[in-house]
């Protein structure tokens, strides 16, 4: 090896790790940008929370709109793909002990995903743009606005191929033993999520970028629509297999803990590459056009095995936390090792509230409203932004947030700044994000609809009245939206304040005390057995049985209320 | 688990699709390109015109 020298690589005193310069450098700069944007993209959502109050209604329609596709966009996508970015070369090469495989193709993910970004972003606050993240044909953007979106996309392409190409250079010198870490897997599986995403992408905008400077005449809305939601829900995709990595990776760094099976696991993450992307369908349940056997396939019969999956993983992130704790003599009642968790760590408290917003909230909704006949009556409606701010919000960007506070001395070589703000962030960002998201589902199942600036409909030609609570829901909700962005706010000021003041950790400092290994604790205590009855982990079955029961129950009050909505006689 | 998910009852074929990055690939973009999107379009294609 002609690249790799000694001086390349770094003993890190926080983690352990052995790591890769420029590796480090990459994920340095792909997490900043994704925070930078964070904070862009929160601005935004607050003024789109503060119009649809309808108390307040801030902004004008036409500002609505853009202020709406701005934050759509520069959440959804470019807060989360660059931080996909930094986690995907931190498991590929600081994991694995590894260098990154192309430097140089790395840097050019980083500056495309940046130009691209920067273009749609002019796109947009041009104001020819307001089409919305969804930018469904025939709306029309701006050339700029579709050209900036491939070229992100295509940096992102190219940052999925630096990763596999790392995990290749891994393989051939042989920085890891056998099967790829199981965290590693994951990055694997989101990646592969993540190029049937892009590709989809790619496939549906450059044809949308020819129509508009007008090289092509029509494309087929229809069409259009299915090919963006393979690029739109995929994505989406790609978030949960990532936030699900990145639970399993603070399990064992909190806790020392270990997956308890690793074969389910795996199994599990190869249910989600076969089915999850199926799932798309579930935003194409009202079009016509499209086959029953078309929508219930790939909504209802396939999705179930990737559910399943999710299930799985449910089970097993909290049921190794689980085992660990008893395994460190925490082996007392059902719950005992939760309530001794380390709350007052945001790397934990983060993640266990990513892992129980995203399965109570986010999840259970999205199973439900996945199904046909109910999905009937929410579509379009308030209740999907609550849904999905349970997802991608409570679970997704909370898991980010929490595995932030960790990077920030392994990368950033800082020591947390702001300490006890950091501590409080994740309560009140999940106390904001929950609230929202509950209050906009019931919004929503009362009609409010999405992506509309007055629910007062003031001065429409077709005039309705919402029920008065429905309005105060909205009022309520979007209260929890500005506890919510000052979570989001906590957060990107404890970052920004480590990133530029923390205390700096020198390269030669000494060791960080490290968690010890749960069986090597349990070995050394001389007992046998743990749990109750048998079960290694009864508490975390207690738990899932709530979550099966809540689903099952939730299910039935969605059929029951579905059978009111038209009066039979 | 791993085994009942194969079809090929030979030890170790589903460790053998697993560390298969490219194959994994592949299978991820096959199954949603065929089932998802080519299906749909499929039906989108499939409507009468009307006359
Ligand atoms: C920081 C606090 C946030 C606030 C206050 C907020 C608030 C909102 C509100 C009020 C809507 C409008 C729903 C409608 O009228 O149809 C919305 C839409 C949306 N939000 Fe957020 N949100 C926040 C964070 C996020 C994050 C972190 C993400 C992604 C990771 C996100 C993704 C989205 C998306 C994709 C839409 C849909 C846009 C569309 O319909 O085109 N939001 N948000
Ligand atoms: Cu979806």
């Amino acid at each position: 090896m002609t690249t790799t020298t000694l001086s390349e690589f770094r003993t890190d005193p926080v983690s352990g790790l052995k790591v890769n310069r420029t590796a480090n450098t990459l994920v340095k700069w792909n997490a900043f940008a994704a925070v930078v944007f964070l904070l862009v993209g929160g601005i935004f959502g607050l003024g789109v929370a503060l119009t649809r109050m309808p108390s307040v209604q801030l902004l004008s329609p036409e500002f609505f709109y853009l202020a709406l596709t701005a934050h759509g966009l520069i959440n959804l996508a470019v807060w989360i793909i660059f931080f996909e970015m930094a986690v995907l070369y931190f498991l590929g090469a600081h994991v694995l002990s590894n260098r990154l495989a192309t430097p140089r193709w790395a840097w050019a993910q980083f500056w495309l995903m940046l130009v691209g970004a920067a273009m749609v972003a002019v796109a947009v606050l041009g104001g020819n743009s307001s089409v919305m993240m969804t930018s469904y044909v025939p709306l029309t953007a701006e050339p700029h606005f579709y050209l900036g979106l491939i070229l992100f996309a295509v940096g992102a392409l190219i940052g999925c191929f630096v990763f596999l190409g790392t995990l290749v250079v891994a393989k051939r010198e042989k920085t890891y033993n056998g099967s790829l870490p199981l965290v590693v897997f994951g990055g694997v599986t989101a990646t592969v999520i993540a190029v049937f995403t892009i590709v989809s992408g790619a496939l549906i905008l450059i044809p949308t970028f020819l129509w508009s400077v007008g090289l092509i005449n029509h494309i087929d809305p229809m069409m259009y629509r299915i090919i963006w939601w393979g690029f739109g829900h995929s994505s989406q995709q790609i978030n949960v297999v990532t936030h699900i990595s990145i639970w399993y990776l603070i399990a064992s760094l909190v806790f020392g803990a270990k997956p308890m099976s690793e074969k389910v696991s795996r199994g599990a993450f190869l249910l989600y590459i076969l089915f999850l992307q199926l799932g798309s369908a579930h935003h194409l349940l009202s079009d016509p056009g499209l086959t029953s056997a078309w929508k219930v396939f790939n909504t209802s019969y396939m999705i179930y095995l990737a559910v399943l999956a999710s299930m799985i993983h449910g089970l097993t992130v909290p049921g190794s936390i689980e085992v660990a704790q008893r395994k460190k003599g925490l082996d007392t009642g059902l719950f005992t090792w939760l309530r001794k968790a380390p709350w007052g760590n945001p790397i934990f408290s983060g993640m266990f509230l990513s892992l129980v917003g995203f399965g109570f909230i986010g999840g259970i909704t999205g199973v439900v409203m996945s199904v046909e006949q109910i999905n009937m009556i929410i579509h379009n409606t308030m209740y999907l932004p609550g849904h999905f701010h349970g997802t991608l919000v409570a679970g997704t960007t909370m898991a980010f947030m929490a595995v932030t506070y960790w990077l920030i001395p392994v990368v950033f070589q800082r020591k947390l700044a702001l300490a006890g703000v950091a501590k409080l962030q994740p309560y009140v960002f999940s106390l904001g994000a929950w609230v929202f998201s509950i209050a906009l589902m019931g919004a929503g199942t009362m009609g409010v609809q999405r992506r509309h600036s007055d629910i007062t409909f003031a001065g429409q030609p077709l005039a309705y009245q919402y029920p008065e609570i429905a309005k105060g829901l909205m009022d309520m909700g979007e209260i929890f939206a500005v506890i919510m962005t000052v979570g989001a706010i906590m957060f990107i000021v404890v970052v920004l304040a480590s990133i530029f003041t923390g205390e700096r950790i020198a390269e030669d400092s000494a060791p960080w005390p490290k968690v010890a290994d749960a069986d090597v604790v349990f070995e050394k205590s001389g007992k046998k057995h743990i749990g109750i009855g048998g079960m290694e982990a009864p508490g975390t079955f207690v738990l899932a049985m709530i979550l099966f029961a809540t689903i099952v129950l939730y299910y039935f009050i969605n059929f029951k209320y579905l059978s009111t909505v038209w009066g039979m006689s | 688990m791993s085994e009942a998910n194969s079809r090929d009852v030979k030890p170790h074929a589903m460790q053998k699709l697993l560390d298969n990055n490219w194959l994994l690939l592949l299978l991820g973009i096959a199954v949603p390109a065929v089932f998802y999107t080519l299906w749909g379009l499929w039906d989108v294609i499939n409507i009468p015109i009307a006359k």
